[in-house]
């Protein structure tokens, strides 16, 4: 993700900021301009609530650049507690398992630090609650 | 403070029953809210490394762990989660938080404001001003006082101050065993206020205890010269002088919390002041968490926020290598007792641990040179 594209998504990273169809109610995460259902495009900012359960999620062994110190760390699917489902990292505590099903809090983290000269990219990833 | 307004008529001179009286309310905390990362390391466990007693440098020091981010946590996502906490406490708008400061000496950036990305991350953006502040550990406290100004000049409604830091120690320095990481955020205004800021005064001078160059990862120190010209004279002058500027007396603060560098400054400073440990006892987070930074005074504070019953007076001191002190003098309101619960408490956050070996910790800190 460059500078720009970055700049641009900050709101749907950092707030976890979506629509929602004025017409029909339907929740969109990410940010979409018209509604999939409907076909209307009086869509309304909504932020949605930091709390949902994980579907699938999978162990990434081999970083990509920008991760190194990451891995090993688990990606997966996350359903809000609105019924939208996003794709994010899922933070682990070295302590025990992941499992389907698990409540998780989204909180946010450092998504990516690139090279040294780089930005910092930050946004939600999915942390397990007990 | 009160205005009067007096209505006149041209006959009879000023009226005395059109007399109308609007009392300013007093300026205080709304909320606020602290986070400290699960992840830590014992004192044990890093003279182990270094072929030191920790037995004896935990006692020693007081400290028997120190908190440690995790890799993708920095002073930005700390200060963030730890915002959110206090917006959570305070229950308003984010909207109508007129100013954000973060005070910190490890901002991820050198050049790039950590306070804008709070502002946007807590939906405050774009009607409010914002910076972020340095002054070694009390440069959060600073920032308490910046907003105090602009919520008492009616400039601002809301405003938030935000003291933290993922300290960084050499490995194998002293300060390497107290080294911490910690946020505390602290919304100010005057409605709904669960503390009433009754008053603050300043110490403050040039005084070479504590510094790190431009560029320089590490911070120096002038070892015993750390404590009496610096910690003690700073953090008690500020403490004598408030209490002088509002005719207070020691007895009459019922709770307090100090900058706590390791577990025995605090002790002594208290001792020093007459103030007896019981009052400082729950603030002294330093012992499991380790120095936080900019933010150990202000967690501290937070502790005893925790637990304060309606009516008590809690003094809180921070104090800055380099050097100075913001002593702040609160009275506790029945207000409290309605938004307690509402978000996580420090204690929570203490409990919740993960204990790390010195390997996984020197992966977390980023002390693996991968080149
Ligand atoms: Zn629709």
């Amino acid at each position: 993700m460059g500078v720009a594209e970055s700049w641009r998504t900050n709101q749907s990273r950092y707030l976890m900021e979506g629509r929602k169809c004025t017409k029909c109610k339907t929740l969109y995460f990410p940010i979409r301009q018209h509604c999939a259902k409907c076909m209307d495009d009086s869509m309304e900012r909504y932020i949605f609530d930091t709390k949902g359960k994980i579907v699938e999620f999978t162990r990434i062994e081999e970083a990509p650049q920008g991760f190194e110190l990451m891995v090993p760390y688990n990606y997966g699917i996350v359903e809000l507690d609105e019924g939208v489902r996003i794709s994010c990292q899922i933070i682990d505590s070295y302590s025990k398992d992941l499992e389907v099903g698990m409540p998780v809090e989204m909180t946010f983290r450092l998504l990516r630090k690139s090279e040294d000269q780089g930005i910092l990219q930050y946004g939600f990833k999915a942390l397990p609650i007990e | 403070m009160k205005v009067e307004k007096l209505g006149y008529s041209h006959t009879e001179g000023f009226l005395e029953n059109t007399l109308e009286v609007s009392v300013m309310t007093a300026i205080g905390i709304v909320g606020y809210g602290v986070y400290i990362p699960r992840y830590r390391v014992t004192v044990e466990e890093i003279a182990r490394v270094w072929n030191d007693d920790g037995k004896i440098i935990s006692k020693g020091i007081n400290v028997t762990e120190k908190a440690v981010p995790d890799i993708d946590e920095d002073t930005a996502t700390i200060s963030v989660n730890a915002a959110r906490n206090a917006i959570v406490h305070s229950g308003i708008n984010p909207s109508e938080l007129g100013a954000i400061y973060v005070g910190s000496e490890s901002h991820p950036y050198a050049v790039k404001p950590t306070a804008v990305t709070v502002a946007e991350a807590v939906g405050a953006t774009p009607d409010l001003t914002s910076a972020d502040l340095e002054f070694a550990c009390k440069a959060g406290t600073a920032g308490m006082q910046m907003v105090a100004g602009l919520v008492k000049a009616e400039e601002i409604k809301y405003g938030l101050a935000i003291g933290t830091d993922c300290a960084q120690g050499r490995p194998g320095d002293a300060l390497e065993y107290t080294a911490g990481a910690g946020g505390c955020a602290i919304i100010m205004g005057r409605e709904n206020v669960i503390a009433e800021l009754e008053g603050m005064y300043s110490f403050t001078t040039d005084t070479p205890d504590f510094w790190r160059r431009e560029g320089a990862r590490y911070p120096s120190h002038a070892g015993r010269f750390t404590g009496s010209p610096s910690y003690f004279r700073h953090t008690e002058s500020a403490a004598l002088g408030l209490m002088d500027k509002l005719g207070l007396e020691v007895d009459d603060f019922d709770r307090v919390s100090f900058h706590q560098p390791n577990g025995r400054f605090p002790m002594s400073a208290a001792k020093r002041l007459g103030i007896p440990l019981e009052k400082l006892e729950d603030a002294l987070c330093v012992k499991r968490i380790g120095n936080t930074y900019s933010a150990a005074s202000m967690i501290g504070f937070a502790a005893q926020l925790d637990l304060a019953k309606p009516g008590e007076r809690v003094l809180l001191v921070s104090y800055g290598s380099g050097a100075g002190s913001d002593a702040f003098s609160f009275i506790v309101t029945d207000e409290i007792l309605e938004k307690r619960n509402r978000s996580k408490t420090v204690e929570d956050y203490i409990d919740k641990r993960i204990p790390l070996d010195y390997a996984l910790y020197a992966k977390h800190r980023g002390k693996i040179v991968m080149d």
